[in-house]
């Protein structure tokens, strides 16, 4: 399986957000993409999963998902910034809306759930929950239908380091089945497990590949 | 499918928590409005409520006295009006200027005398700045009847007095006077007050009742504000991303907030059919009717929550949503009759009234409790509850499409 993600533009009234944004990921692959801040990471991802109307294609196995809005739902999961949760009921209860009741059952005891450490707070009110837990049980709830791309907008911000080593965990998972993960992210430490390496700037994507540290990459999001 | 109905299990199931503070909510409402009920009908609270007119002039002369006198004891119902003398009119225009009266009459020096002469003083009546509504209405019309009743009375008796001079028949004018009143104006038959019941033949009592349980509704939209208000739009983002759209979202809301509303009325309504209440309305007459009522009184829960549910979808915040939610119930609840009946209300409203949300719901239930419903009626509220929905549905793709991620 692949990827292919062919001029993507997107504009607010005049402000162009997104500008032939152009990216390719095979099976198994990881791909980062760096922003400032309202670069418009967070707006691609949205265009990507039909959230967003924009222009351009996002072909996967040479079949356009942003027309196929059924195969995309199939094949793409999704999780945003803000987990998108339901405050007022337990953890379980929130992934009754994803899951079946024995898949459910089956994924806790030695699936994906039991991976993240969902089962540690199953029964646990989203609004009592810490941040990562949210995060987890967001991503627990994205993967329900077993998706092949996975787009994540910042999966680790403001986690601990159990937190994100979990989701790191499950992510190298994701992407020896096969899986292809777009994320967007401001850690450096969560690019280690990236293939790819892609910066938005002035709506615009550069690739830029097997750059790790830490200054290279402040400078390149500076002077691009 | 199968994730829209996941979706309004979760929704009732999340409706189901608020059920306690909505039922609180309720005893306490049900409480205050029991006690406001009691104040109302006290006998005290009564004398606050008679209408206060200032007299300013003689009024010692014996007709005069007698035509006030009657006019004051005309009506021994709860709509009784009080006289008050002032020597001079400065006194009367500082105590109207207070608020204790509802307006003055200023009785013109020899104003009697004047009526059997061709020369007619005039009584004027002066009032507060008030805006077009019972209270001075009423009160112009009892100084119209001040005026009539002196003027006829006072003109019968001097025909009386005149046909009695030249059959040299000999009169005392007060004997005269007073059997005139005794025989044409007998205070028990003076009048007959029917009560036709406040605006579409309700009687007071049911009146509020309808009331109360409109106000509870949209005020059970307040309280259970938490369960209706997107703060964040990431979760219907993500549903709509793997196939639950717009309107399966919004249909997964609305139905389950229609639930706990009616679970809500029917609990309120079973509460009274075990009450004083239940002796007097036939809706309510058995806990088994009442709950019939309660399913019956559905179209107006469905109107009522497709209005707030469309409130919340265009507000962003709690605080606004609470905001935009007692203003506009407020509002509609008096422009619409609920907490005055509407015949007491100025025009405009009367008009409106039968237009908006409110009106339609208030007059359904009318409907119901008189067990006269109109398909018309339930045909307004299903279409208005529709366009309310359909709005909604709009609201929240512009939103999905416009709020940041």
């Amino acid at each position: 399986m692949y990827i292919e993600i062919k001029n993507i533009n997107k504009s607010f009234g005049k402000t162009k957000i997104l500008e032939n944004i152009c990216l390719n990921a095979e099976s198994g692959s990881c791909i980062a993409i760096l922003g400032e801040n309202g670069s418009g990471k967070s707006t691609l991802f949205s265009v990507l999963c039909g959230l967003l109307k924009g222009e351009g294609e996002f072909l996967c196995n040479g079949r356009d998902l942003m027309k196929e809005k059924k195969l995309r739902s199939k094949l793409v999961g999704f999780v945003p910034q803000e987990p998108p949760l339901i405050p007022e009921l337990t953890a379980k209860d929130n992934l009754m809306l994803w899951y079946d009741k024995k898949e459910l059952e089956k994924e806790l005891d030695c699936g994906v759930l039991k991976m993240l450490g969902i089962h540690e707070f199953y029964k646990t009110e989203v609004r009592k929950m810490s941040g990562g837990m949210k995060k987890r049980l967001a991503i627990g709830c994205a993967v329900s239908h077993k998706p092949h791309i996975l787009l994540l907008d910042e999966p680790t911000s403001a986690l601990d380091l159990l937190c994100k080593e979990k989701i790191a965990q499950y992510l190298a998972d994701f992407k020896k089945g096969g899986g292809i993960t777009v994320l967007s992210t401001h850690d450096i430490g969560e690019l280690d497990a990236c293939d790819e390496i892609y910066i938005l700037k002035n709506s615009r994507l550069f690739a830029y590949d097997k750059i790790r540290d830490t200054k290279s990459l402040i400078g390149c999001l500076k002077n691009e | 499918m199968n994730k829209v109905i996941r979706y309004l299990a979760l929704n009732i199931k999340r409706a189901v928590k608020f059920l306690p503070a909505m039922l609180l909510f309720t005893l306490i409402s049900g409480g205050c409005a029991i006690l406001l009920l009691s104040a109302m009908l006290s006998s005290d609270s009564i004398e606050k409520q008679n209408l206060k007119i200032g007299v300013v002039g003689d009024i010692g002369e014996t007709f005069l006295n007698v035509g006030v006198e009657t006019v004051q004891k005309f009506d021994s119902s709860r709509y009784y009006v009080s006289f008050l003398d002032f020597s001079t009119e400065e006194k009367a225009i500082d105590e109207l200027k207070k608020g204790n009266l509802e307006g003055y009459v200023v009785i013109p020096e020899g104003f009697t005398d004047s009526l059997s002469t061709d020369e007619v003083k005039h009584i004027s009546y002066v009032s507060a700045n008030t805006p077009d509504s019972i209270t001075p209405m009423l009160t112009k019309e009892l100084v119209n009847i001040i005026s009539e009743f002196v003027l006829e009375s006072r003109k019968g008796i001097s025909a009386v007095q005149y046909a009695a001079d030249i059959y040299g028949v000999e009169t005392d004018s007060y004997d005269l006077h007073m059997t005139y009143i005794n025989s044409v104006l007998s205070r028990d038959s003076a009048s007959q007050t029917k009560e036709t019941g406040i605006g579409n033949g309700l009687g007071f009592s049911t009146y509020c009742l309808i009331s109360f349980l409109i106000i509870l509704m949209l005020l059970w939209g307040i309280v259970s504000g938490a369960f209706a208000i997107k703060e964040d739009m990431a979760l219907p983002r993500v549903m709509k991303a793997r196939g639950i759209n717009e309107a399966s979202q919004i249909f997964g809301e609305y139905i389950s907030f229609v639930m706990i509303t009616v679970i809500n009325l029917a609990i309120v309504l079973l509460a009274l059919s075990f009450s004083s209440f239940a002796l007097s309305h036939e809706a309510i007459e058995t806990p088994m009717v009442a709950f019939i009522t309660a399913i019956k009184l559905l179209p107006c829960v469905c109107l009522i929550a497709s209005m707030q549910i469309f409130i919340y979808e265009l507000c962003r915040n709690r605080v606004s949503a609470f905001l935009a939610q007692l203003l506009c119930s407020l509002t509609l609840c008096y422009i619409c009759g609920c907490f005055y009946p509407l015949n007491s209300l100025p025009s405009i409203f009367r008009t409106l009234a039968p237009f908006l949300p409110c009106g339609l719901a208030f007059d359904y239930a009318a409907e119901v409790f008189l067990d006269e419903v109109n398909i018309f009626s339930l045909a307004a509220l299903t279409v208005y509850s529709l366009a309310f929905l359909i709005v909604c549905i709009g609201c929240r793709k512009h939103r999905m499409g416009r709020d940041k991620i």
